[in-house]
């Protein structure tokens, strides 16, 4: 196994790549990506494994002189074999055609093989693409390693689209494919990858945003959990539990105690299986409607509390519900106030939110953090690894 | 939004300057001066910003050519394909980007999208109202490009960079030396263009040149005739 080391990602594809798979990264133009392949080749080499890494576009020293501006930088001992762009020019210098080119690679690779056994292959192949031909590139790498057993990782700019990308694996036998494209939805400033194919585990093709941190890593987003349900259930109370920074809207309402008027806001304490989350809570008072469905927009999953132990509570929240099912959206339940008496039991409370036994239903004090982060364990797996909203 | 001046009194009397939008091939045959008019023609005005894809000159030459005042040094920014082969470690600056190689269109790519975050965060540091950037590309030259990269890779990466320099409303010049390609290649990199500057060197008088500027739309400027004093365009009468 090697990790990724991007652990919202090695979480998704069941906690890394398998010995002997081939994993292709096809960056879209633009996108600032290639922190998957570099904190993947940081992950082998920090593992002990033994790399060849194929750079042709630059020289090793460049090359590492880039990671080290990164979190992923490595260092260049005897475990890390690097064939550069100098590689690259002898052999053009020396072969004519395409076929000799990839017969000269072949026997390069070989020989380092016998010098030192490979765990793992690093191929930035765009150059290669360029020169002997996309097909023929990508199968001598893909060849070779699953004669030798090595795992494979490619880098590949595509310059087309999905289409191509479909073709091109399907001439090829990765075993996983993740495309990492601009933009997410409607937020143009994060990027997204998507894991389009994996032979390994079962997965849906789904986009996940990221951001790139200052220091140059890479940190998946769930950009926007909202937190509804009817009024009094511990929407609030909910967000502060698991927020390391909140800012709250409520202010004291005819009955005395505090309500929400706007929206609740929240980082929580730790990511979540390697995301980093945001929180929106909404009201929960009916005359907010045109508010809540406002901030449902653009939800990327959905907690819906409700006060355990109140039929009125629920029967109160139906309508947001149902605003949710419409959307698409995935949602959990959260079933607040467990340490009350007088809880509902599971069956009357999916009978009257019409749940399917899929839709994950937790009891909780909204006051408990694990319990709370519990919840959001849970329609983050819904919301990457299920198949909610096909 | 306004087109962009040239300094081509000719080209901006008779169209305004270049329009927002545009990508302008500038096919000149060698030692006709592509580089300097590309300067001239990429200039950034006094809201405009420059960013100049190099695989010809590095970060330093650029900077000399555009001569710009250090109270208008924000507005250059540069991605040196070359000295990155000579000095590995040379790390980015804020302004300045590096990559591997002319055939390190990934990092180009990403380099590009650097910059043009950098310049809206240049423009919100510097307190200036949001707005539609104004932003002219310079990619110098086309033809270096093609010396290490199959032409049909270039297309499709410049094809996405000059959709990039519409969506955005600024404006793209790339040099084409017209004697270093064959009819095929000038006519596939025509298609990335809605516009064409065409230089000729005057057969009598070889510091004077000759430029034709041409859009798809039908307008045109025909024969300008000029010449370089030091960096200044000297048009003749």
């Amino acid at each position: 196994m090697i990790y990724t080391g991007i652990t919202a990602l090695d979480e998704m594809i069941g906690g890394g790549v398998p010995a002997g798979k081939r994993v292709l990264f096809s960056l879209a133009p633009g996108v600032d990506g290639q922190q998957f392949m570099f904190s993947t080749l940081n992950c082998a080499h920090r593992m002990g494994k033994r790399c060849l890494v194929i750079v042709p576009y630059t020289s090793a020293e460049a090359f590492l002189s880039d990671l080290s501006t990164t979190p992923y930088g490595v260092e260049h001992d005897n475990r890390m074999i690097i064939l550069d762009t100098n590689t690259f020019e002898e052999i053009e210098a020396r072969s004519r055609t395409p076929e000799e080119k990839f017969a000269a690679w072949e026997t390069r690779i070989d020989a380092v093989y016998e010098r030192t056994s490979l765990d793992a292959v690093f191929l930035y192949c765009n150059r290669l693409c360029d020169d002997i031909g996309t097909e023929k590139a990508l199968s001598l790498f893909t060849e070779w390693c699953m004669r030798r057993g090595a795992t494979l990782f490619v880098e590949y700019l595509n310059l087309y689209d999905e289409k191509h990308l479909d073709a091109l694996t399907a001439s090829n036998p990765f075993d996983l494919v993740i495309s990492i494209g601009e933009g997410y939805g409607n937020l143009l400033f994060v990027n997204h990858f998507k894991v389009r194919h994996v032979t390994w585990t079962s997965l849906p093709v789904r986009e996940i945003p990221y951001v790139i941190r200052e220091d140059g890593s890479v940190s998946p987003q769930i950009p926007k959990i909202v937190v509804t349900g009817p009024v009094d259930a511990g929407k609030t109370t909910f967000i502060q539990t698991v927020s390391e920074n909140w800012v709250s809207s409520d202010r004291i309402g005819i009955s005395g105690s505090p309500t929400t008027v706007a929206m609740d806001f929240g980082h929580p304490l730790v990511s979540c299986r390697g995301f980093e989350i945001t929180l929106v809570g909404t009201p929960g008072q009916e005359h907010f409607g045109p508010i809540i469905n406002h901030l449902l927009t653009n939800a990327t999953g959905v907690i819906f509390i409700v006060d355990g132990t109140s039929v009125e509570s629920l029967c109160r929240g139906m309508e947001i519900l149902e605003t949710v099912r419409q959307m698409g959206v995935p949602f959990v339940i959260a079933v607040n106030k467990r340490e009350m008496p007088g809880q509902l039991s599971d069956a009357t409370l999916r009978t009257i939110m019409r749940l399917s036994e899929r839709t994950p239903l937790s009891h909780i004090s909204a006051l408990n953090r694990e319990e709370a982060m519990g919840v959001i364990d849970a329609l983050i797996v819904l919301i990457t690894r299920e198949t909610f909203m096909e | 939004m306004d087109p962009f001046k040239t300094g081509i009194r000719k080209i901006d009397e008779k169209m305004g300057g270049i329009l927002p939008g545009s990508n302008v091939l500038l096919l000149a045959p060698p030692f006709a001066d592509a580089e300097r008019l590309a300067v001239h023609l990429a200039q950034p005005g006094n809201s405009d910003y420059t960013i100049v894809l190099s695989a010809d000159q590095d970060a330093q030459e650029i900077a000399m050519d555009f001569g710009l005042p250090e109270s208008e040094g924000h507005r250059l920014w540069i991605i040196d394909c070359i000295t990155k082969t000579m000095v590995p470690t040379i790390p980015d600056g804020e302004q300045v980007k590096y990559v591997g190689s002319p055939v390190d269109l990934t990092g180009i790519g990403i380099k590009f999208t650097k910059i043009l975050n950098g310049i809206q965060r240049t423009e919100a540091a510097r307190n200036n109202l949001p707005g539609t950037l104004r932003i002219r590309v310079c990619v110098n030259s086309l033809s270096s490009f093609l010396i290490y990269t199959r032409l049909e890779v270039i297309y499709r990466f410049f094809h996405i960079l000059s959709a990039r320099i519409r969506r955005v409303n600024g404006i793209g010049i790339y040099i084409l030396n017209s004697e270093g390609v064959d009819e095929k290649t000038i006519s596939t990199l025509k298609q990335l263009m809605n516009g064409m500057i065409e230089v000729k060197v005057d057969a009598a008088d070889p510091t004077v040149r000759d430029l034709c500027y041409q859009m798809t739309n039908g307008e045109s400027v025909p024969s300008i005739r000029y010449r370089f004093s030091g960096n200044d365009l000297a048009e003749e009468p």
